[in-house]
């Protein structure tokens, strides 16, 4: 068997592995039966072997790492958030139908890919570099980040939605934003005027005065909404908002420097095979627009009036990005990326 | 000051830049592919003419010596011009991007620069102009 | 918040601070009013520092950068701007006074990031002065009284003298990289960790001011262009060799070194499908006459000499190509013409121009490496402008020199030099139809047209051109990045916290000493539950409860 074959029977089985994996995680959230969530965890768990042995085949059949073509970039992106999503969820029962929805997105996001199948040729020179390999795993690593977070903070929404709608009709009130709900409890309230809360990367208006006088603000960590009482539809059975909040700033914090870092392997590679670090190729401009949302959304984290669903929104709009990067710009738009369209 | 410069002309002459640092001399910078060049041509004949105290000298930059010759027999260019096939000589004079330029060097010292497609009148006030600074 | 003690940890107000301000958590406000902060009262002032403007700018910068995704850009695309102002000349016309082919420079566009500069900084100034006063100083003692009301916080006793419990816990504080300030009268004092966070963040934001000056630098002293190298033949660096030149905007005096590039040889390996496996261009540098370096260039591997950066951007055919006139004897061309890959039949074109003689006249050039013979039939399948008569085509495969040959095609009449063109384009708007056909191989006999011109192919060479540049501004663009990078960590992963620690003898018992702990995290303060629960039990495994006395049991608690 060919190293190809093998690499296509292998990610079709990781294809099935992974579909199983999403019905039995949806399982899990209508039953909580403890028997789906371990059923979950071990068709995840074969499905990325058998994926990872698909990747290499491919790695070992043409001797170059395997994201030479559209279709590989999108098996690989795909590999990278299985492993994210069993890593931080698939194992806790309480975000099964988290799991669910991530691996029904990946079963998609691998059907996507297999649609755009070409056969790969052979490398250009300029590609021939190791500032290359560099650069493109840190954006599949970083755009894989961003696609879980992206899920993860539009589930956010979703369950915000429904806990304000149960807040309402249960307990009389509307809430807010939920992250604040449980807030009060500690030391000094915020003051209106303050921008700064300091819980992400920048604070601009106000920084001198936190900085030495700092304000401090409480985030709830409890849950805002009581479980296990009436839940009804998919805001019900999701994770809670802060948890899923808390969830989507995990993978949005770690995935920036990861997509900064391979932006500026990108620019030195550019540098040393085209004399120029940024030229704005349609590819360049869409990760710089995706850069800016995601350093948008963490300054809106630390913002009054944009924290929760506004940044939320940022998170979700940034995701949709990174499918219109990795698709639309490489089948569409021609520019010096787009050999990656096959 | 005019630099050291050393090189060949069209007919196949020595030359010297060192040979015109006395007096008002005009330089032209051309090429046989530059349009303008063709414009203004006749116009540079005429300014030698009408000029018999300052001298003329091309500077004939990313050429060959075969397509220069033919361009100077068509306009019956009476002044040599020096192959400065890399535009080395061109550079040491002048900043412009691209020929025609005309400038007027007096005793060594360059004065005036005109930039693109010239005539005989703008010469002629280039140096007097030049002469008088 | 409820306190079960009773008698500590109440909040107080810190004694007699002018400036401090009663309801912060440490009572230590100590900002000295500035310019700055007075102009920060007046609204404006503030709102175009706040955080929410500073996004607003942001997303309109990235609004303003999808545009080019949609419409084509004049300066990666212009052959998409042409076909949009063909295609819909009313609508380009509006996109054009809107300056959408060319967004990167639109004046809107220098706008939307000038703002958002002119906000950073004026979000940074203030930041960046408080947080280095805040470095150079020592950790402030706090003001006597009681220690703030705050989540975190932990009280024991212990056997040890107050001296001794002091001589333990500060320097264990010390080496887990707390900041310790100096204890005040009454045994109170503070330990603060994680400023490098704020450092950080000042960092990645300052370095994109670095980054705006290392382009501004570039743009104004750095230039940019191409350079075409045929094999064996010299190339000077100065304006007028360079081709497309794009000049920088101060100093072009100083922008150029003169030196000499020469193409010693230009080698190709080509795959079975005639794609190139990997070129190498061997380059000389002669500077003053001698030569001072000779390498190889490679596509990610550019030539780097006195500042000026030499890159590999393609490779194709030269041919010297010789045109004789009968009449008069002379020859009116001579001259290395530069064969473009991408005409029919895979062959690559090029252009001569003979302006000399009457009527003027131009070849239109068809050069295949390796020629082969069709018959009428195959040219007639190409269906392509040279038709079914021309019998020539490139082989398919690499395109090795094995049968060069150039396929010529002559037009007489008017040149159109009188207008602005490019070297390798024939202006064909005031010529005939083609008038004669002919071949030629290198070295061969010169072909004979109708109307006695003679032509004849002399040489082939390689010829590679490279991009040139100098970029002077580019180490600091290659620092910006870099302290972004520094600077993005530790903003993100680190946590700024403060610990409140009071050792102090016991009011109530003998050589005893009562220790509190306060704790307040400014970030991720459920991790920080954790962090102070473990430290407070290490800290009272150093200052341990004298189990022996039996009177006082751990009093160590916690409130969330």
């Amino acid at each position: 068997m060919s190293a190809t074959t093998l690499s296509k029977v292998m990610l079709l089985v990781a294809w099935f592995a992974y579909a199983g994996a999403a019905t039995a995680a949806l399982m899990t959230a209508l039953t909580k039966g403890e028997r789906w969530l371990r059923a979950t965890f071990w068709c995840a768990v074969a499905g990325l072997t058998c994926h990872t042995i698909g990747l290499v085949a491919i790695t070992v059949g043409h001797g170059r790492a395997p994201w030479g073509t559209l279709y590989e970039w999108v098996v690989s992106v795909s590999a990278v958030i299985v492993l994210i999503a069993l890593v931080l969820i698939v194992r806790r029962a309480e975000f099964a139908a988290l799991t669910a929805i991530v691996y029904g997105v990946v079963v998609v996001l691998m059907l996507a890919g297999a649609s755009q199948y070409r056969e790969p040729g052979a490398l250009q020179p300029a590609l021939q570099s190791n500032w290359l390999t560099f650069h493109v795993a840190l954006a599949l690593t970083g755009s894989a980040l961003l696609l879980f977070g992206g899920v993860v903070s539009a589930l956010y929404l979703v369950r915000v939605r429904w806990e304000n709608r149960y807040l309402t009709s249960v307990l009389g009130t509307t809430g807010t934003e939920p992250p604040d709900l449980a807030a009060g409890d500690e030391v000094v309230p915020l003051r209106e005027t303050d921008d700064r809360e300091g819980d992400a990367l920048a604070g601009s208006g106000g920084g001198a005065v936190a900085l030495a006088a700092p304000r401090v603000e409480v985030e709830a960590d409890t849950e805002p909404v009581p479980v296990g009482t009436t839940r009804r539809g998919l805001g019900g059975r999701l994770p809670t908002s802060f948890a899923l909040d808390d969830l989507a700033r995990k993978s949005f914090t770690l995935a920036f420097p990861i997509y900064t870092l391979a932006i500026l392997a990108g620019a030195v590679w550019g540098e040393q095979a085209w004399g120029r670090y940024w030229r704005w190729d349609p590819k360049e401009t869409t990760s710089f627009i995706i850069w800016g949302l995601f350093a948008a959304y963490l300054h809106a984290r630390a913002t009054r009036g944009w924290k929760g669903t506004g940044a939320a929104w940022l998170g979700v709009i940034g995701a949709v990005a990174v499918v219109f990067n990795s698709f639309f710009v490489n089948l569409v738009i021609a520019g010096l990326h787009s050999y990656a369209g096959g | 000051m005019m630099p050291d410069y050393t090189g060949r002309t069209t007919d196949g002459s020595p030359f010297d830049l060192g040979d015109h640092t006395e007096g008002t001399v005009v330089i032209n910078v051309w090429g046989s592919w530059c349009g303008p060049c063709r414009e203004e041509a006749p116009e540079l004949v005429a300014a030698a003419r009408s000029l018999p105290d300052a001298r003329f000298l091309g500077i004939d930059v990313q050429d060959s010596e075969t397509n220069a010759r033919a361009f100077e027999k068509e306009f019956g260019i009476p002044y040599p011009s020096v192959l400065d096939p890399t535009s080395q000589l061109a550079g040491r004079l002048t900043d412009a991007v691209s020929p025609p330029v005309t400038l007027v060097a007096v005793d060594g010292h360059v004065r005036t620069q005109i930039l693109g497609a010239t005539n005989a009148e703008q010469i002629a006030c280039a140096v007097r102009e030049a002469e008088a600074a | 918040m409820t306190d079960n003690s009773g008698k500590t940890l109440t909040p107080d107000k810190p004694p007699e601070k002018a400036e401090a301000r009663p309801s912060e958590p440490d009572g230590f406000s100590h900002l000295p009013p500035t310019p700055m902060r007075a102009m920060q009262r007046l609204g404006g002032w503030r709102a175009l520092r706040s955080m929410r403007t500073a996004i607003w700018l942001l997303l309109a910068l990235v609004a303003a950068t999808l545009l080019p995704t949609l419409v084509p850009q004049e300066l990666a695309n212009p052959q998409g701007v042409r076909d949009w102002k063909e295609k819909w000349p009313a609508f380009s016309d509006i996109l054009e006074r809107l300056h959408l082919f060319d967004v990167f420079s639109a004046p809107w566009f220098v706008a939307i990031y000038a703002a958002l500069l002119v906000v950073l900084v004026l979000c940074l100034v203030p930041r960046t002065r408080a947080f280095v006063r805040q470095v150079r100083r020592a950790v402030r003692r706090p003001g006597e009284g009681a220690l703030p009301d705050v989540a975190l916080q932990a009280e024991w006793v212990t056997a040890l003298p107050a001296e001794e419990a002091a001589r333990r816990v500060v320097p264990y504080l010390r080496r887990r990289r707390w900041r310790v300030g100096k204890a005040n009268a009454a045994g109170q004092c503070v330990a603060e960790k994680g400023a490098a966070r704020e450092g950080g963040s000042l960092l990645f934001h300052w370095s994109f001011l670095v980054l705006m000056a290392g382009l501004f630098v570039s743009a104004m002293f750095g230039w940019s262009g191409y350079a075409v190298l045929v094999e064996g033949r010299e190339w000077v660096e100065t304006p007028m060799s360079i081709i497309q030149y794009d000049p920088p905007v101060f100093f072009e005096d100083s922008a150029h070194r003169e030196f000499t590039l020469t193409l010693d040889t230009f080698d190709v390996r080509y795959r079975d499908d005639g794609s190139a496996a990997d070129f190498v261009a061997s380059v000389r540098v002669a500077d003053e006459g001698e030569t001072v370096i000779a390498k190889e260039v490679r596509v990610n591997d550019p030539l780097d000499y006195r500042g000026v950066k030499a890159y590999l951007h393609s490779f194709g055919w030269a041919a010297r190509i010789v045109v004789t006139d009968p009449v008069s004897g002379d020859e009116v061309f001579d001259d290395w013409v530069i064969l473009e890959p991408g005409g029919p039949r895979n062959m690559h074109t090029g252009v001569v121009k003979i302006p000399s003689i009457r009527p003027q006249a131009g070849l239109e050039l068809f050069f295949a490496p390796t020629g082969v013979v069709l018959t009428q039939e195959q040219a007639a399948a190409f269906d392509d402008e040279l038709g079914p008569n021309v019998l020539l085509a490139q082989r398919p495969g690499p395109p090795t020199p094995d049968a060069p040959v150039v396929y010529f095609r002559e037009y007489r009449g008017n040149l159109g030099l009188d207008r602005p063109q490019p070297i390798g384009v024939l202006d064909k708007s005031r010529l005939g139809d083609p008038v004669d056909i002919g071949a030629v191989t290198p070295g061969g006999n010169a072909f004979e047209l109708e109307d006695g011109l003679e032509v004849s192919f002399r040489e082939l060479r390689q010829y590679s051109r490279l991009q040139v540049k100098r970029d002077p501004g580019l180490g600091l663009v290659a620092a910006a990045g870099v302290l972004l990078l520094v600077g993005l960590v530790p903003s993100l992963y680190l946590a700024r916290r403060r610990l409140w620690i009071w050792i102090r003898p016991d009011p109530d018992g003998q050589e005893r000493t009562v220790i509190t702990l306060g704790g307040l995290a400014y970030q991720r303060k459920e991790a920080f539950n954790g962090e102070f629960e473990d430290l407070r039990r290490r800290l009272e495994a150093l200052a341990p409860t004298d189990a022996d006395s039996g009177a006082t049991p751990n009093e160590s608690r916690e409130s969330t």
